[in-house]
């Protein structure tokens, strides 16, 4: 019974890890959107109008905001295993570079996209859980 | 040559600063809710912004087709650089799922025919 609440707490606390991950990476595209729209004005080539630029502003509080989200899942998750993780930024920055700034998508950006998501799925499929098993196991 | 090892150096400083991170994250410090701010954090932020200041000075002059070489990189350091300095466990599962996903970013980043 204490062994079944300690794992259903681990497992919570993992799960936190896993939502955090998703924050993390829902923030750092929303920078980079940020970024690529900031370079895109009179900021991107001139340091006195980046300063003056609003959005710049908003970017570092957005990077911030994402350094955050990555302290809180190191918290709950090995570094191994959570780094792989941020890989699937390469997808959501293609698909919002698609969407927001019409930027080609090529044939290899959808096999590569694919690819990763199969090795991420493969490591997230595997080993977090087994110091929780191994708690039941007591 | 030069600026091929600055990228290597702004690779090999993104790794170190996961591992200061997550080392930071695991000790005491400023208590902040969610996360703890201490040396070890400060220093990995340090790393981080540092590696990324590097890793611009790198892409103004080496091409892009060599950086989808170096960049994945940073994906074999940090999991060696957990074992050796956080005495992480590595299992076959993680190990497989790095390697088709370094292939992934290989791919990714090759020049081929466009689609849209």
């Amino acid at each position: 019974m204490k062994n079944s609440l300690a794992s259903s707490t681990l497992n919570n606390f993992y799960l936190t890890g896993y939502l955090f991950i998703a924050v993390f990476l829902v923030i750092n595209t929303a920078n980079q959107i940020m970024f690529k729209t900031v370079a895109m004005g009179p900021g991107g080539s001139d340091y006195l109008a980046l300063i003056v630029e609003p959005l710049f502003y908003l970017c570092i509080v957005l990077f911030m905001g994402q350094a955050v989200a990555w302290l809180a899942v190191l918290r709950r998750l090995p570094l191994s295993y959570a780094y792989p993780f941020t890989s699937l930024t390469v997808i959501t920055i293609l698909a919002s570079g698609a969407f927001f700034f019409g930027e080609p998508i090529s044939l290899g950006n959808i096999l590569g996209a694919l690819i990763i998501m199969i090795g991420v799925a493969v490591i997230a499929g595997g080993n977090q859980h087994v110091r929780v098993e191994s708690l039941d196991s007591l | 040559m030069f600026f091929y090892l600055i990228l290597f150096l702004a690779v090999i400083l993104a790794a170190a600063g996961q591992v200061m991170l997550k080392f930071g994250a695991g000790v005491g410090g400023l208590d902040l809710g969610i996360i703890r701010l201490n040396v070890w954090v400060i220093l990995g932020l340090g790393a981080m912004v540092m590696s990324m200041l590097l890793s611009v000075r790198g892409l103004s002059v080496v091409p892009m087709r060599d950086m989808a070489f170096i960049l994945p990189t940073v994906y074999v350091l940090v999991p060696v650089f957990s074992r050796i300095f956080l005495k992480e466990r590595l299992n076959g599962r993680t190990v497989f799922g790095t390697v088709i996903m370094i292939a992934g970013i290989f791919i990714f980043n090759m020049p081929t025919m466009q689609l849209f």
